[in-house]
């Protein structure tokens, strides 16, 4: 029996280790459990790999729940984003009494008085680093409890984080609020209620039958489906295993290939694209938005800012981190699906706060602290009590004056909706933090069938974009396969039409026939041309279609009057954009002067197919292919030049898709 | 007379890590099952290249070390031509006399218990306990390093040498653990935790009731009573039972326990005799017992970086190993880790996708001297494609459904568009197919 039983076991001897005043990052990594330790160094050290049994929350019963699928949610279900301020936040310098005399006299190396932000109430401003929390303040969707601590006084970084991720009123460290908020809800263990948006899940998450995850900054193995040659192999490794009649290890393994792959193309479109990797909180909430956007049925997602321990140099610090925190919480909202935007809360919780008076650089462990409830229902305004700057504890820290536990309760009762005691192990009252709950559903929700406006359903899309790329229907094998990729989100809009295009001719015929064309004529093929030499392009060959491009009049007015070596060097330079070699010269020179005529067609055909030549006008012919599907006509020649150059500028095919899909010319079409 | 391919396969993996098509042919010629075992049995040629010197590095810090003897072991059990020894080491350090890295961070004291477990893997049981007893990363760990009669006295030693070392559960009173813990008591580590010290003033030299026997009991006495004395009998059952587990998988029967055990015990308490003849078993070679384990992440790893002939400083075994649930030198508790389905959680599968995902570049791509599999080209049939993978992972008996996935994979990319990638995304495929994963 030692001091540390109360922890979950694979915790232990990590929390044992720390030392008297450890880092934010030695302990949030001992009060969590590995997931992705890729690039770690001193975290992994810390760490006890999970335990037999101990990681409950990442175990499932191999042979039992493989066939959970994901539960969408509806419009009645709250979401709740637990962001945490490790290192214990400076709530003086967060929600500032800028005009007590007390706090300048107390606050001499850390004031931020002269340009903080006044919340024209109570005579308290935000720190200046937070000009968009403001903002959003006076529309009245940031509530700011203030006074809120733990009375137990903990100083110590690793008891003052365990008891708020405990938030119970035992002394159980093996579980946390949030894991076992999750473990109430009726579909608690269908698929993943609780994610981690970085790379371990912390304490606060744990529970003893939910799943929760840490879904890392790229996403689990199998979720980013952008590639074509990655889809072929996840889709491959969701059948590995099953019926071997190998044994039920080996029916597990089939399982877990099966359910890993299924879990993360349901994040799919959240990782889809990439974005921001790094650690900062923006990024981290720039992912809760799309996997709340993703709808996979997440409830409660945590992310983590670390560096609140401002014992020294706070001044520059702090900024910098709250600086972070009001891009993050602005960059979420953009993010975010407005439609989702009443269904979510935003809280925030640091260990501690910092002792009133600052060190001559920056500030101690103090007590209590602000924190922030965010979101369209909350109840905005001031709540709590202010502590004074003038009546402190022996210790010179601000007195405490709601228990952290009450603002649970509050979120728990009066957000999730669900009963706060059993959760907490007492009652702690609670304060009204919101004049709502998302709205109980009042019609049934109908997934996704909007984004496919012009089109009635999923299967007129469909059907439309194998007419377009492919020239004909369907199997009704594949049209139901692409209605479950498109409607579940396992293949979003843009990236359907972006495979259409590269399943179909016009990839093959349609971009190496354009290219040509640029290069003969200066602009790309008509519909009509391109409906006719496709087809001509894959049975008679490329030599057939060069035949008939050379009667364009551009080509004609080009070339026509051009013999011998200044054809070979004119159809060189604009099939390659360089001049002929001597070789090329030698050895075209005679046949184009033989026939000049079907000497440049195949002198044409052969350069086409030269490395230098591929690459020209490729963009553009990709770009003038996929206007002439969609749109059904070519587009001019600067449209699709400009669209190569943004192409060769890092933009994204399905962007450039995209684009078309949504000019009104492409609804015209449709009626 | 020799033995099936399929028969050699197994042995390999039980009794070892990799199992490369050279070592299966090489194998399946032993004259019969006999020669088979006692060809895996012999330790005469095993290794022991020097650690890096990455390990002595006084300038480097505590992660950069442990880097190093993961990626030493690891090549080791990757190329050594006795695996058994580090099987064994393995299933001592992980399974068994666990210790880990929770109280005494230092590398190379990690490692010198390893070396102790490599020394003693087919030797001499109750010589291994005496050694681990006074190992300094075990007495940081179980924290004898800090028993000192008399206001010291730490029970933690005292307790795990009975419930998880030696006879478990249900063989010892609380008693016995009090005068258990008082006999190690002085059995301590210097200052610098680097080495064991006998410290004759912090020993109890008085009087103490072990298992119902008084007298001035010292640790090691002790520890021989428990062994060779009179708890001889469970404690050869238990380490039977674990060690039956650890290779056949299956749950033994009263029956082969007793038996096993008194042979064990008749045999002076030789490993080398426990393991060959578990390995000599009808039941090691039954059905049930072919596809009763999943291999563990480092099992499964190291069999990964053989079959694909990498180097394990390549493959990076660090990223992967911990995060895919085994941690050398770092077992997640005194009772060591986990087997089977605790390896399936889906946070733990989605890193071997991710490892396997690693390797499949570090095997293929041209930044890296391995260039594996170049006879898969972008248009390669089907069942070269699987034929090869197959032959290269030692699946010599592949299912029908596997073979069919693998080759309708690829099928639908060979000739297309995506055809490059089926000679890097095979591996993963297959590195997670259950005739590799399983057995």
């Amino acid at each position: 029996m030692n001091m540390y039983e109360q922890f979950p076991s694979h915790l232990r001897d990590g929390i044992a280790r720390l030392g008297d005043d450890p880092e934010f990052e030695d302990v949030h990594a001992a009060l969590s459990t590995p997931v992705d330790e890729r690039g770690l160094t001193r975290r992994r050290f810390l760490q006890a790999a999970a335990a037999t049994g101990g990681a409950t929350a990442l175990s499932f019963g191999p042979l039992s729940k493989m066939a959970a699928a994901i539960t969408p949610l509806g419009e009645g279900d709250p979401i709740l984003i637990v962001v945490q301020l490790g290192g214990g936040n400076d709530g003086v310098n967060t929600v500032v009494p800028a005009l007590d005399p007390a706090y300048a006299r107390m606050r001499r190396a850390t004031s931020v008085a002269s340009r903080a932000i006044s919340l024209g109430e109570g005579g308290l401003y935000l720190h200046p680093a937070l000009p968009k929390l403001a903002a959003r303040y006076r529309q009245r969707k940031v509530a700011i409890v203030r006074g809120v601590g733990n009375v137990a006084l903990e100083h110590s970084h690793v008891d003052a984080m365990a008891t708020w991720m405990a938030g119970t009123a035992s002394p159980d460290r093996s579980t946390g609020w949030i894991g076992r908020l999750l473990d109430t809800m009726p579909d608690s263990n269908e698929g993943l209620r609780g994610v981690a948006l970085d790379a371990a899940v912390p304490l606060h998450m744990l529970g003893t039958r939910c799943e929760v995850s840490a879904l890392g900054a790229t996403g689990p193995f199998g979720s980013n489906r952008s590639r074509g040659a990655e889809v072929a192999l996840f889709d491959a490794l969701t059948k590995m295993g099953a019926g071997t009649g190998r044994g039920g290890w080996s029916d597990a393994i089939g399982g877990v290939n099966k359910l890993t792959m299924e879990r993360a193309s349901d994040f799919a479109t959240a990782f889809a694209g990439g974005g921001p990797t790094d650690d900062s909180l923006s990024a981290q909430l720039y992912r809760a938005a799309r996997v709340i956007n993703a709808n996979v049925g997440v409830r409660v997602l945590g992310a983590t800012l670390a560096s609140f321990d401002t014992h020294r140099d706070q001044a520059w610090m702090h900024n910098h981190l709250l600086e972070d925190f009001d891009a993050a919480i602005d960059g979420f909202y953009r993010t975010l699906d407005p439609r989702w935007a009443d269904q979510v809360v935003i809280m925030t919780f640091s260990e501690f706060g910092r002792r009133a008076a600052d060190n001559g650089s920056g500030t101690d462990h103090g007590t209590s602290a602000p924190l922030f409830v965010i979101g369209d229902r909350v109840r905005g305004g001031l709540h709590g009590t202010q502590p004074s700057m003038t009546d402190l504890d022996s210790r010179g820290d601000l007195r405490v004056h709601v228990d952290f536990r009450t603002v649970y309760a509050s979120v728990l009762g009066g957000w999730m909706g669900v009963d706060p005691k059993p959760i907490l192990g007492a009652d702690y009252g609670s304060i009204g933090l919101f004049t709502s709950r998302p709205a109980p559903p009042r019609h049934p929700y109908t997934p996704a069938e909007s984004k496919f406006s012009p089109f009635r359903d999923a299967g007129a899309f469909i059907d439309q974009q194998y007419d377009d790329f492919l020239g004909r229907l369907p199997t009704p094998a594949n049209r139901a396969r692409w209605i479950t990729r498109v409607r579940t989100g396992q293949t979003s809009i843009p990236s359907a039409l972006r495979e259409f295009y590269y399943a179909g001719s016009y990839a093959r015929a349609g971009a190496e026939i354009n290219r040509i064309m640029f290069c003969l004529t200066g602009g790309p093929a008509t519909f009509e041309q391109l409906q006719r030499w496709m087809p001509m392009r894959e049975s008679m060959g490329l030599r057939a279609v060069v035949a008939e491009m050379i009667h364009h009049p551009v080509a004609r007015g080009r070339y026509t009057r051009l013999w011998g070596y200044d054809l070979v060097d004119r159809l060189n330079r604009h099939m390659t954009g360089i001049a002929p070699s001597k070789a090329t010269v030698d050895y075209w020179f005679p046949k184009i002067n033989g026939n000049q005529e079907n000497g440049s067609v195949d002198f044409i055909t052969a350069v086409s197919s030269t490395p230098s030549a591929k690459v020209r006008y490729h963009l553009e012919a990709v770009a003038a292919c996929g206007h002439t599907a969609m749109l059904r006509r070519a587009p001019a020649s600067s449209q699709a030049r400009l669209w190569g150059s943004r192409l060769r500028a890092g933009e994204s095919t399905s962007s450039m898709f995209w684009y078309f899909y949504r000019v009104p010319e492409y609804r015209r079409r449709f009626g | 007379m020799a033995i099936s391919r399929s028969d050699a396969l197994h042995l390999l993996r039980r009794s070892g890590f990799a199992a490369t098509p050279q070592r299966i042919t090489e194998l399946a010629a032993s004259a019969d099952w006999t020669a088979a075992v006692d060809s895996v049995m012999d330790t005469s040629a095993a290794p022991f290249p020097p650690l890096p010197a990455a390990v002595h590095d006084p300038n480097l810090n505590d992660w950069y070390k442990w880097v190093a003897v993961v990626g030493w072991w690891t090549e080791v059990m990757r190329t050594s031509p006795c695996p058994i020894v580090d099987k064994m080491a393995l299933f001592f350090h992980g399974y068994h006399f666990v210790s880990g890295r929770a109280k005494n961070q230092d590398a190379e004291t990690a490692w010198n218990q390893i070396r102790l477990f490599r020394q003693h893997a087919l030797g001499d049981y109750h010589q291994l306990a005496q050694a681990v007893s006074i190992d300094p990363f075990m007495l940081s760990y179980l924290d004898n390093g800090v028993n000192r009669y008399p206001s010291k006295v730490n029970e933690n030693f005292g307790r795990e040498i009975l419930e998880a070392f030696t006879i478990g559960r249900g063989n010892f009173t609380e008693a016995d653990v009090v005068a258990m813990s008082r006999a190690w008591t002085g059995h301590n580590l210097t200052q610098d935790k680097k080495s064991y010290v006998f410290d004759p003033s912090a020993h109890d030299d008085g009087q103490k009731t072990l298992f119902g026997i008084t007298k001035n009991w010292n640790g090691p006495d002790a520890l021989t009573e428990v062994l060779k004395g009179v708890k001889a009998v469970p404690a050869s059952r238990f380490l039977v039972s674990k060690l039956w587990l650890y290779f056949v998988g299956t749950n033994p029967t009263p029956a082969v326990v007793d038996s096993l055990a008194a042979e064990f015990r008749s045999s002076g308490l030789s490993l080398r005799t426990l393991v060959r003849s578990i390995f000599l078993r009808p039941e090691f070679r039954s059905a049930e017992a072919r596809t009763a384990l999943v291999r563990s992440p480092v099992e499964w790893f190291v069999a990964l970086i053989g079959a694909l002939g990498i180097k394990a400083t390549d493959a990076h075994p660090e990223w992967f190993l911990g995060s895919m649930g085994q941690a050398p030198l770092d077992p997640p508790n005194v009772f060591g880790w986990g087997r089977n389905a605790d390896w399936l959680a889906s946070g733990y599968w989605w890193r071997r996708e991710d490892c396997a995902a690693y390797l499949r570049w570090v095997a293929t791509d041209s930044d890296w001297p391995y260039q594996r599999f170049a006879n898969i080209t972008s248009k390669a049939s089907p069942r070269t494609v699987a034929d090869t993978m197959f032959e290269a992972f030692g699946i010599v008996d592949p299912s029908a459904a596997t073979r069919k996935t693998i080759e309708d994979y690829a099928a639908s990319v060979t000739g297309g568009w995506h055809g490059w990638s089926m000679r890097t995304n095979a591996i993963v495929l297959t590195a997670l197919c259950p005739e590799f994963v399983v057995g």
